[in-house]
């Protein structure tokens, strides 16, 4: 899908002109969403103290943020709105002309609007969420069945796959365990704020496990993800369980017993 | 008194002028144009009217630009160091409500067809607010311009977008008709002189005789027709639920 959006932007000096993004306006499905600085993800609620050092004056950047909001919510049409907001005198503050942006995966509006606004105006929030949290989860389960130490265990193991009679490709899961049975494990991260990098990690794993499988058609694939940040990508979840022998949420203690018990028992 | 923004602070005038310093001050200028060529004189008379009704309107003056073609120059009052945005109707009323009525009335004297909400500037924070840009009224900002123009405002309101332009911006948020009560005092005891000496100085920024005859006798008209006017037009009111001044 095409997202037309706008950027909010602040320059200190008018004459020099140097603005900075502080704001994102997108038009999703004909419907505006907008996101500031200092606002919180949930309600929009407006936090001054956010936005020192972004602005000199937080109480104008307050009434901007304001008179904004309400072009956005008025009831003319959608031309109309755009108009006004860009009939903002270029001083300090004022909206840029529009741009489009082509997003791969299916997303939310919010999803969209968040993946704009740390695009553009901040950072992506950093790898302490679920990218993060995901691989410390792993590592924790490692740990507990004490997988590190089984010499069937393998972490990023090289998998030499035909590709045809005379081709052959190393493909690198996750984690491999290889005791005449083949299981293969790749982590999926799934990240709100990030849909497009979610969905070609997605295609990755599902990529991977073709391959696998394409070769050795007894090989299991198994895919690993924090269910909580999968829930906001509903289509996504489809593929990997299409692609997956099965997909394993590692915060599910029963899923995750049942899966890493039994290497500790061959073992 | 309010503040505004310099350029640049001295320096001292010298002797015998003690602690006096020179001073660049900020302002904003426009000339007369092509398509209406009544911007300073209308820009001067409402400013002039405008100040004596105590109206936060920015102290102006005219100057010769590059070319040397006069300007309307309004002092700049942006005070915050950054632009404020224009106003939300709710919001201002309900921080400025005491100064709604004589707002609405200054406007509809000079015939303003262009209040709408860029040209009003309101600092909440300092709970201020300023009017600017009256080159939409008096003589011109609707058709047809010049002293027809005035003809055409005789017993209308205009700030209801009745001889087209824009319906003000504060004219469906005023809940009380008691706020007019001491903006039509004020109007009504405007004196003669100062509205003669006012279109004198505005005339030598491009009226012609008749013009400046017309636009004194209906600015003197238009002083004792306002009651009337706005008793006439109570429906162009729609929050005033109950009038129980006028």
């Amino acid at each position: 899908m095409t997202v037309t959006y706008f950027v909010a932007k602040y320059a200190d000096d008018p004459l020099r002109m140097e603005p900075k993004n502080i704001g994102v306006i997108a038009i999703v499905d004909g419907h505006f969403y907008a996101r500031f600085i200092g606002e919180s993800e949930d309600d929009s609620s407006l936090d001054l103290r956010k936005v020192r050092g972004h602005v000199r004056h937080s109480g104008a950047y307050k009434q901007w943020i304001e008179y904004w909001r309400y072009l956005l919510a008025g009831t003319q049409s959608n031309e109309t709105i755009v108009n006004g907001l860009q009939a903002t005198p270029r001083l300090n503050y004022f909206i840029s002309e529009s741009s489009t942006m082509a997003i791969d995966a299916p997303a939310e509006p919010r999803e969209i609007l968040e993946y704009l606004f740390h695009l553009l105006v901040s950072a992506f929030p950093e790898q302490k969420n679920e990218e993060l949290s995901l691989s410390q989860r792993c590592d924790e389960i490692l740990g507990q069945y004490r997988l590190r130490q089984n010499p069937h265990f393998i972490e990023s193991p090289r998998v030499p796959c035909l590709l045809s009679n005379t081709r052959t490709e190393h493909v690198q899961p996750s984690y491999g365990y290889v005791n005449g049975a083949e299981i293969y494990f790749q982590r999926v991260p799934l990240i709100e704020s990030r849909p497009e990098s979610s969905a070609k990690e997605v295609h990755n794993a599902a990529w991977i496990f073709e391959r696998l499988r394409s070769d050795r058609q007894e090989r299991q694939t198994r895919a690993l993800v924090k269910l909580t940040a999968a829930a906001h990508f509903p289509n996504l979840l489809d593929v990997l369980s299409s692609v997956s022998s099965s997909v394993i949420d590692v915060d599910n203690q029963t899923q995750v017993h049942e899966e890493f018990s039994r290497f500790v028992a061959a073992h | 008194m309010d503040l505004y923004r310099i350029t640049h602070f001295g320096p001292s005038v010298g002797l015998g002028v003690s602690g006096a310093v020179h001073l660049g001050i900020a302002a904003v200028g426009k000339p007369n144009g092509a398509g209406n060529p009544y911007v300073l004189s209308n820009e001067i008379v409402a400013a002039e009217i405008g100040r004596y009704l105590r109206l936060p309107i920015p102290p102006s003056c005219v100057v010769s630009g590059p070319s040397g073609d006069s300007h309307y120059a309004s002092l700049n009052f942006n005070l915050t160091g950054a632009a404020l945005p224009p106003v939300i109707p709710t919001n201002f009323y309900n921080e400025f409500e005491e100064h709604v009525g004589l707002l609405l009335l200054f406007d509809a004297y000079i015939g303003n067809s262009d209040r709408h909400t860029g040209n009003l500037s309101a600092d909440y924070g300092a709970h201020r607010f300023n009017v600017f840009d009256h080159s939409h009224c008096l003589l011109s900002g609707t058709h047809p311009q010049g002293k027809d123009r005035l003809t055409s405002c005789q017993t209308e309101l205009v700030i209801d977008g009745g001889l087209g332009g824009n319906r003000h911006c504060l004219i469906d948020q005023i809940r009380d008709d008691r706020l007019f009560r001491d903006g039509l005092d004020r109007i009504e005891s405007l004196p003669e002189w100062f509205l003669g000496d006012v279109v004198g100085e505005a005339a030598e920024y491009g009226l012609t005789a008749e013009e400046r005859s017309a636009l004194l006798d209906f600015l003197k008209d238009r002083r004792v027709r306002m009651r009337q006017i706005v008793q006439d037009h109570k429906a162009s009111f729609p929050a005033i639920a109950v009038w129980s001044f006028l």
